[in-house]
């Protein structure tokens, strides 16, 4: 894999998943998160929400990865991320995540706008991500 | 030491979680990838562990040590990454109520964490963000 050369205005992506309640219930056996608003239909279906969620870990998981082909090792190793959780993504729900390239400062600094949406584009994460260059090469 | 019945929207801020040691198995660091279908991580750098699993242990590990309403929500998510973790290491987990306030009828509770290596190098920091209906019973999350 290698990372993508980029300049402002570089777009970063897009990657798609699609939730499932399977998936959700084996992040949830990964993450030790067993918060029933993810799991119990019946608990799920009284809340705000009327069915589960996703975690959001799990779609952040999915941003980590558009970030990692996009940025390569810089991301593994430089990356730093600043984001609110906007909306849940539900069983069914494709997930798309892409950045935006912002700005390149300093000139090692590469700052990009991140999202994730669904399919009718309702905004589910969105926030600012950050990855800096030791060898100077954006 | 924290009682792990303790409801955490009670916790003050400033209060410290116990310091937790995880061992990042390679049969953990499988079963996350899996989850989470990400090969990416494991093609550039074969012995680490994607960052977000790091992050998982680390919220998983501070909420062990106490309760949350069922109906507590992931709000915020701040990460800075020091280095990738290697598959094998034993992690150290610290972190604290760094701020805690109610809005609408929501408590907003924000944890500040660590996660360091053997030698207390850090490998990745943050600050976590949750949310919860200020009226919620407490249980196991």
């Amino acid at each position: 894999m290698r990372a993508v050369e980029v300049s402002p205005g570089t777009v970063l992506g897009p990657l798609r998943k699609t939730i499932t309640q399977q998936k959700i219930t084996r992040y949830a056996g990964a993450s030790g998160d067993h918060n029933p608003l993810h799991l119990d239909q019946d608990f799920a279906a009284a809340t705000q929400f009327g069915g589960t969620i996703a975690h959001g870990m799990l779609l952040l998981a999915y941003l980590s990865e558009m970030l990692t082909a996009a940025f390569g090792s810089r991301w593994l190793e430089t990356g730093r991320l600043k984001v609110r959780f906007r909306g849940p993504a539900r069983p069914g729900d494709t997930i798309i995540v892409k950045g935006l390239v912002k700005a390149i400062n300093d000139p090692t600094t590469v700052t990009a706008s991140v999202e994730c949406r669904n399919q009718v584009g309702d905004i589910l994460i969105n926030g600012e991500a950050e990855v800096t260059n030791s060898r100077g090469l954006p | 030491m924290l009682d792990p019945m303790t409801s955490i929207e009670t916790l003050p801020k400033g209060f410290r979680f116990p310091s937790t040691k995880v061992q990042l198995t390679r049969e953990w660091v499988g079963e996350y990838m899996a989850a989470v279908e990400d090969g990416t991580t494991a093609e550039l750098l074969p012995n680490s562990a994607p960052p977000m699993a790091l992050l998982t242990l680390a919220i998983r590990s501070l909420l062990e040590n106490a309760t949350l309403p069922s109906g507590a929500l992931h709000a915020g998510q701040e990460l800075e990454i020091q280095r990738p973790a290697n598959v094998g290491e034993e992690i150290t987990i610290d972190g604290e109520v760094a701020g805690k306030g109610e809005r609408q009828g929501w408590i907003l509770l924000s944890i500040a964490f660590a996660v360091s290596d053997a030698q207390g190098r850090p490998l990745i920091t943050g600050r976590t963000t949750l949310t919860t209906p200020a009226s919620a019973g407490a249980g196991k999350i």
